[in-house]
């Protein structure tokens, strides 16, 4: 009954009509979709940290950020001697919300596109140079937090003679938009300087007393050694504290004269020379250029 | 004389605050208690500053921790509890202090303030029992809503998500005592996972045990070392104003009885130098007498009336953060009466209030938008047996001639006239 096979088309093959229709068709593979625009475009040979800064051009040149908690980190990898590209940024780029935050450099290994995962700086802070005595750290640190940050806080965000400041440091270009971020950020200030005081008003002058207590505790604790908890190298510490007593006596930085953290600070000789210490060992090319243009 | 104000007494211990028991034991250790009174106002606006613990000393006031320890020193009133210590030990003082109100402050806002069950089973009790009756609606419920916003930055709001799975009515609750046919039929409700079976303070008890580590061992560290019996931060002085800033904190810790012991589960077997610590700065205390205990002075009805309006005031929604921020803003710049900000702030409420007031009335009267004018008549002319639709109009024409009285209007009359046939009646049975 059946004939040879080979002269009939199998049930499965594709009846002549349709195999003509398709191949009117060219099957054609299309070119890679590129990449969204807010992926990386190119590999980084670098870690970035971005930060805020100034400028675009404070940022290239590695000049020290206007930010404490930035700075704490840009000094603390500049210690580690980990060369990283700054990049001038703001809250709304990171993913946590808060500046700073690190890119760490994409391997050739990787898939550029599908690896660049962030990393703040937290995770990745170099172990042996992290505490020696963690106990005692943490309760200095909470020092620096506790006392040293509301009237930080209060310097920069609530006192009026600081508005100018203020605006040219954080403040959005456009008038418009002035006043509602003031606003805002006045608010976050206060709210923030009153839930670590635990109490229920803003003073200023007991913020000015307990930072200027925290600050003798501190010189206590650096003696004469030249970094803290008598290490042979800066460390974590270290770091931290330069990151407000370096801005605070910051002569450029633009401070108004009548709430003076830099009085309370300059009474303190060895901090002083701390960060004296600290800047010209983290930063020696501004020192040259000092030099260059004396 | 110094008057200490501060919140009352609460769980066995003089105050339910930790700064105010840490002054009140700086305060025993410093002066003899005939030179100080210790006053439970339990309201914070006795002083300018709105914080207590308060030192009225003359007409000065002096509100919080360290400012009155320092004033202490300052004004020469009494020599510091610190004045034996070496340099370094003081900025060790000054930063375990500060790490206390970092770290050990949210701790006890957790377990006293955040944790619904503990709020609601001990520290609400206690401070109802401190104040007086509408107060205790009013501001328990304020100082629980500061002290969530301190602890808030742990990130543990989910311990105020609480309820008793087996206090509550379930539907499971009576499934014992049916018929076994009638069991059958009802679905059971419930099956929990084993997560939702767990208190938020289980659910979360990694966390809370990995913080509370955390806060006590630095403490612990530094106290390690010296007299076993008597613990203390420094050896070498008897009781520095460190070791009264953490009995404050400690004690609040570990004394309140409160249903979700997290803190004091790990105080007691993991760090018993510091159990120890509580437990001796606490016999000092009773052992060096009776403290200088006097009932506060009667508040005016105007003041309490006013505590009253201002704690109502401040739980209005979205208008209370206002009132506070405004309040706080009065504070700071030490204003008293009336001057132009708060007479422009008034008007605007006031006009707001009016405008609201009048576009709501406005709103009442208007038409609802899209309905027909409908106009209702009372009918009078026509008959009752009208209303029974066709028939009734059929009957009703039938009968025309016959017109039913309609039966309110006819007993009306008849009430009315009821005395005069009564009247008429009696004459004719006397002719």
């Amino acid at each position: 009954m059946a004939g040879p096979p080979s002269s009939r088309p199998g049930w499965f093959a594709v009846p002549a009509p349709v195999r003509e229709l398709f191949k009117i068709f060219p099957l054609t593979t299309l070119p890679a979709e590129s990449l969204p625009e807010r992926a990386p475009e190119r590999a980084r040979v670098r870690p970035s940290l971005y930060v805020f800064a100034r400028t675009l051009e404070d940022a290239r040149s590695g000049r020290p950020s206007f930010n404490p908690q930035c700075l704490k980190w840009q000094t603390f990898l500049r210690i580690a001697g980990v060369d990283v590209h700054l990049i001038p940024s703001n809250n709304h780029a990171s993913p946590s919300g808060s500046l700073p935050f690190l890119l760490p450099p994409t391997t050739p290994t990787s898939t550029p596109e599908k690896q660049s995962s962030t990393t703040h700086p937290t995770s990745n802070a170099g172990n042996n140079l992290l505490r020696l005595s963690p106990s005692r750290t943490e309760a200095y640190e909470a020092l620096l937090s506790q006392s040293l940050r509301p009237a930080w806080l209060y310097a920069l965000y609530l006192h009026d003679a600081n508005t100018p400041l203020l605006k040219a440091l954080y403040l959005p270009p456009s008038p418009i938009l002035h006043l509602p971020s003031l606003h805002t950020l006045r608010n976050a200030a206060t709210d923030e300087i009153l839930k670590t005081t635990r109490r229920s008003l803003v003073d200023p002058r007991q913020l000015l007393l307990d930072a200027t207590d925290a600050l003798r505790s501190l010189s206590a604790l650096l003696a004469d050694n030249d970094w803290f908890f008598g290490q042979s190298e800066p460390g974590m510490f270290d770091a931290e504290v330069f990151a407000y007593t370096y801005l605070i006596l910051d002569e450029a930085f633009g401070w108004a004269d009548d709430y003076s953290l830099a009085q309370c600070l300059a009474k303190f000789d060895n901090l002083v020379e701390h960060k004296r210490r600290l800047y010209e060992r983290c930063w020696p090319e501004a020192l040259e250029e000092e030099v260059n243009t004396n | 004389m110094l008057h200490l104000h501060v919140w009352g007494p609460a769980f066995g211990l003089p105050s339910i605050d930790a700064e105010c028991l840490a002054i009140i034991a700086y305060f025993h250790n410093v002066l003899p208690s005939s030179s100080w009174r210790l006053i439970p106002s339990n309201d914070p606006a006795v002083s300018p500053s709105n914080l207590l613990p308060a030192l009225q000393h003359e007409d000065k006031w002096i509100s919080g921790f360290q400012p009155i320890k320092e004033y202490l020193t300052s004004a020469a009133i009494c020599d510091g509890l610190d004045e034996t210590l070496s340099s370094i030990q003081r900025a060790d003082s000054v930063a375990y202090s500060a790490y206390l109100r970092a770290h050990a402050g949210p701790l006890v806002d957790l377990s006293l303030y955040v944790s619904a069950a503990n709020w609601a089973a001990t520290t609400r009790p206690a401070y109802s029992s401190l104040l007086t009756f509408p107060l205790t609606w009013t501001v328990p419920t304020l100082i629980r809503a500061e002290a969530i916003k301190r602890a808030e930055h742990l990130g543990l709001a989910e311990l105020d998500t609480d309820f008793d799975p087996n206090g509550g009515l379930h539907l499971s609750a009576g499934r014992d005592a049916l018929p076994e046919t009638f069991r059958r039929h009802i679905p059971l409700m419930i099956k929990k996972t084993v997560h939702e079976e767990m208190t938020p303070e289980q659910a979360t008890a990694i966390r809370l045990f990995g913080l509370t580590e955390d806060c006590l061992t630095v403490l612990d560290d530094l106290m390690k070392g010296g007299d076993e019996e008597h613990p203390r931060f420094f050896t070498d002085a008897a009781v520095s104003s460190l070791d009264c800033l953490a009995f404050g904190y400690l004690a609040l810790m570990q004394k309140p009885a409160v249903p979700r012991s997290f803190l004091k589960d790990w105080l007691e077997p993991k760090t018993p130098r510091l159990h120890k610590f509580v437990d001796s700065m606490l016999a000092a205390i009773t052992a060096r007498g009776d403290l200088p205990w006097v009932a506060p002075e009667p508040t005016s009805v105007a003041r309490f009336g006013g505590r009253i309006l201002d704690s109502v005031l401040r739980h209005i929604p979205n208008l209370g953060e206002h009132y506070a921020s405004e309040m706080r803003h009065r504070a700071e710049h030490q204003k008293t009466g009336l001057d132009q900000r708060a007479l422009m702030l008034i008007m605007g409420v006031v006009l707001t209030g009016l405008a609201t007031g009048y576009g709501f009335q406005a709103y009442r009267a208007m038409q609802p938008f899209g309905a027909s004018t409908q106009s209702w008549k009372p009918r009078r002319s026509r008959t009752r047996l009208s209303e029974f639709g066709q028939l009734g109009s059929m009957l009703s024409s039938a009968m025309e001639p016959f017109q039913p009285v309609p039966s309110g209007l006819d007993s009306g009359a008849r009430d009315q006239g009821g005395p005069n046939g009564m009247l008429v009646e009696v004459d004719s049975e006397v002719d």
